[in-house]
């Protein structure tokens, strides 16, 4: 009934409304056997809506318009029925439960079994998890907890999970957001190797770099809307960015006329030791400062400690912490979140689900849950002006949602994330740490963040910003800070850096000349 | 979710309230006597004990945790103030601050563990609850304590405090009156201030909440010792009401408060849950308790059919979830 034989997937006039809020408006998509298919679109435009409505997510009736697969009519009742038609999705929030295993979550729900008595067989699941996990060319123990994990590790187990399902049709969900540039290679290798099997794949995605890299073609969303299907060769970033923000945006990283002011915070000497093993340190004699109106970055492989860094900074790493933090020459005790608030610094995580937002509380709630003591100095929350403080840093941050009353799970990936940067905006820190600050938000919003973070930085708040993205680190810190193994292996101006250099640095490969542990 | 039937999504969004109503119209039918303003009153009247003990459950339910001690802690709080008012000569108000320090310390303790120790709030207040029972048992050495001074009916402080148990004001009972301003204001705690934002956020992302600089250590206690001290006052009131202190009051009481929370849609996951509402949820048992007894039925059949409607209100809470 519908398009050319090899047409993997059509779908038609797909319409789907959630309470206040039409998340899709006659969305048309199709992709073609064994291609891969970019999907881009700003933060809310419905990239996660289509794919839960083609994955069966959101059933049948749920939803106006028609699916086809291979030109057959599909109405999924849910998402065995799409999976058994060969259709698997990685999510952008990981699904995964914390306290099973690897090769436990891999096979959820249709486990491997001994008879007579239908006890799992284990030993077969492990072996059969270790052969998808080995297409990773990543040693992970299919008998590991998922909780013992990195999200970045975890995000691999749920690709896993979905090749072990044999799908004809891949959902990538922004599988790369917490992922390491090694752990990208790797997935696109696998993504090659599938595309070679002719598996079809739509890969959803904000980092432009990417799409350009792995997709043969490309379809804009912009409001629920298509803007349109184009092929990669037709398009280069300046286009594509337009056509997703409905206009011209060729500066990436706003200019900042900020002015560097005095000291603010002098951490000297500070180790961390690891939670679980005695005797190591995830952070080990770093000592560093920072100014008031400078964006200083902090570089690094995963698992370098920068996050440790800051979480212990901020009071709340479960470990021991020794070293001496000076904010405004003042010494201070790294106690508890709260002493650190009171100190005048702020967090956000790099983990919203996990860390930054109470999922099922109201976006408002959200927003002003690290500010209540100042909203209602008495026990009493006044409504207005609880109410003044969220329309501000909504506002202020072009968050996308329907009203501040709607659950904040609710919310697109990159909207969650400017909520969690308004819940710290709306204390007014003199201090704003950054744990990944653009994980999954779009080009457009990331602009805004950035241009949040300069005029913060022009108001003379110290920014530290952690980032992974090399491009972000160079275009944003006046300073850059670089880390390997937990200790400070490098430390540049704006001027003197170069990615090369801080790779070096990174990857333990340049001797510490700029460090300051020795 | 689905816009499709909006008739089968208002039934499941207004599930409470329409079983309340069916129940209500199949008692005003079939149980004679139901349907009268005597009893409509007395349904409140029963139900208010439970009530005052399942606000404060509702708190530490959203936190994400459990109390089972509140029953045994009714004893406990009854026993000792009938010790004191009839060991020490009419020091009524001694007593009540004595059995309502009692209670409030069974709830320092339960939070205590919770909060320094990490217990599980199932496994630290179900200590509490058989020590409670225990020290209840052993103070009033398995016997009622009557209260039997000479004159105490006389005595001005027992009676306003026995008044509020047993006697009414404009035609309603003191008693509910007291339970609906303690609902009001609980409930008002929970929605309208900074405490009850933070108990609703602890519960629903305790690290979240942590690391937003809330106090969820002292959340967490609070709300033990806030529906200890409820439970203390209910025990007071029980006393004063029977004129003795009876070491078996309360029994499974914390399940009926449990089980009010529940109708009225909190969720045992934490996070969710709204006092007004679990008022309603413990008026529909109440209902349920009244009308099957006019009706005639064994209290067996009662625990039955009590049971089948509060598994049928949680289910329509699930489906309400999706
Ligand atoms: N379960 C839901 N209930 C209510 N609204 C929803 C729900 N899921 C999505 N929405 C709304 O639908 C719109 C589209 O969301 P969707 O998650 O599809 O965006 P997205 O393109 O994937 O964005 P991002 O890049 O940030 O992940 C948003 O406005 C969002 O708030
Ligand atoms: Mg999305």
């Amino acid at each position: 009934m519908s398009g050319s034989p090899d047409t993997a997937l059509e779908m038609r006039g797909i319409v789907k409304e959630f309470p206040g809020v039409k998340a899709l408006k006659d969305v048309t998509f199709s992709c073609v056997q064994g291609e891969v298919h970019g999907l881009v679109g700003e933060n809310g435009a419905g990239k996660s809506t289509l794919m839960k409505v083609l994955s069966g997510v959101h059933p049948y009736p749920t939803y106006d318009g028609e699916i086809f697969i291979k030109g057959k009519l599909a109405r999924f009742p849910g998402t065995r029925e799409a999976e058994r038609a060969g259709i698997a999705i990685i999510h952008q929030e990981l699904n995964l439960i914390a306290e099973l295993t690897v090769a436990g979550n891999m096979f959820l729900g249709r486990e491997p079994v001994k008879r007579p008595f239908g006890v799992i067989d284990i030993k077969k699941m492990n072996a059969d998890a270790q052969k998808y996990l080995s297409a990773f060319i990543m040693n992970l123990d299919p008998g590991t907890l998922v909780k013992d994990l990195s999200v970045g590790k975890q995000q691999m187990v749920e690709i896993a999970k979905a090749l072990s399902i044999n799908a004809k049709v891949l959902v990538l969900d922004e599988p790369t957001s917490a992922l390491t540039e090694t752990e990208t290679a790797c997935l696109f290798q696998v993504v090659r190797e599938l595309k070679k099997q002719n598996v079809t794949m739509i890969y959803i995605s904000h980092k432009l770099e990417e799409i350009f890299e792995i997709c043969d073609r490309v379809t804009v969303l912009r409001d629920g809307e298509t803007v349109g299907t184009q092929d990669i060769r037709d398009l280069d970033r300046d286009k594509l960015v337009s056509l997703m923000v409905g206009r011209d945006l060729t500066n990436l990283y706003p200019e900042r006329a900020a002015r560097i002011g005095d000291e603010v915070l002098r951490v000297s000497n500070l180790n961390v030791a690891h939670p679980f093993l005695p005797g190591e340190r995830v952070v080990r004699d770093v000592s560093f400062s920072a100014r008031r109106g400078e964006v200083l970055g902090i570089s690094g492989l995963m698992g370098s400690g920068r996050s440790e860094l800051v979480t212990a900074l901020f009071g709340a790493f479960p470990a021991d912490v020794r070293g001496e933090v000076f904010i405004e020459g003042r010494r201070v005790q790294l106690k508890s979140p709260r002493k650190a608030i009171r100190d005048g610094l702020a967090l956000v995580t790099e983990d919203r689900k996990q860390y930054g937002l109470v999922l099922d509380m109201s976006v408002g709630e959200n927003v002003t849950l690290a500010c209540l003591d100042t909203i209602s100095p008495m026990q009493w929350i006044p409504a207005k002006r609880e109410l003044e403080c969220i329309d501000k840093y909504l506002k202020e941050l072009n968050i996308k949602a329907a009203t501040h009353r709607v659950a904040v799970k609710t919310l697109s990936g990159g909207n969650q994330q400017k909520v969690v940067i308004a819940k710290w905006l709306a204390n007014a820190p003199g201090i704003l740490i950054l744990d990944e600050p653009t994980r999954g938000v779009d080009v457009g919003a990331r602009f805004e963040i950035y241009q949040i973070m300069n005029r913060l930085a022009e108001a003379g708040v110290c920014i530290i910003m952690v980032s992974s993205e090399m491009q972000e680190v160079l275009g944003m810190s006046d300073r850059i800070l670089v880390m390997h193994e937990g200790r400070l292996t490098g430390e540049f101006t704006r001027a003197e850096a170069t990615q090369e250099k801080i790779m070096a640095c990174a990857t333990g490969a340049a001797p510490a000349a700029h460090g300051r542990d020795s | 979710m689905g816009k499709k039937n909006p008739v089968l999504n208002f039934l499941i969004e207004n599930g409470m309230y329409i079983v309340m109503l069916l129940i209500f119209v199949y008692f005003a039918a079939s149980a004679p006597g139901f349907l009268t303003a005597n009893n409509l009153a007395r349904i409140p009247l029963q139900s208010a004990f439970v009530i005052l003990i399942a606000t404060g459950m509702t708190m530490v339910i959203i936190t994400g945790g459990i109390d089972l001690s509140v029953g045994s802690v009714v004893a406990f709080t009854a026993v000792i103030f009938s010790i004191i008012l009839k060991r020490y000569e009419l020091a009524v108000p001694l007593a009540v601050l004595a059995a309502l320090a009692a209670g409030s310390l069974s709830g320092v303790t339960s939070g205590f563990f919770v909060v320094k120790f990490r217990v599980p709030p199932f496994i630290a207040t179900l200590a509490m609850m058989t020590i409670a029972r225990g020290l209840a048992r052993l103070f009033a050495q398995n016997t009622k304590i009557f209260i039997e001074n000479p004159g105490i009916e006389k005595y001005s402080d027992f009676i306003m405090i026995k008044q509020v148990a047993v006697t009414e004001a404009i035609g309603i009972p003191y008693l509910v009156i007291l339970m609906l301003a303690v609902v009001t204001l609980l409930g008002l705690v929970l929605m309208k201030t900074r405490f009850g934002r933070y108990i609703i956020a602890t519960g629903g992302n305790e690290e979240a909440s942590r690391l937003s600089g809330v106090n969820v250590n002292r959340v967490k206690f609070l709300v033990y010792v806030i529906n200890a001290f409820l439970a203390a006052a209910v025990g007071i009131m029980m006393a004063s009401k029977f004129m003795n202190g009876n070491p078996e009051f309360g029994v499974m009481w914390e399940l009926d408060a449990i089980a009010a929370c529940v109708v009225g849609g909190t969720s045992l996951m934490g996070g969710k849950g709204n006092i007004f509402k679990v008022l309603l949820g413990a008026l529909l048992i109440g209902m349920l308790d009244n009308g099957l007894l006019i009706q005639g039925r064994s209290s067996e059949m009662i625990y039955i059919i009590k049971g089948i409607i509060i598994l049928g209100a949680v289910i329509i809470d699930q489906i309400k979830e999706r």
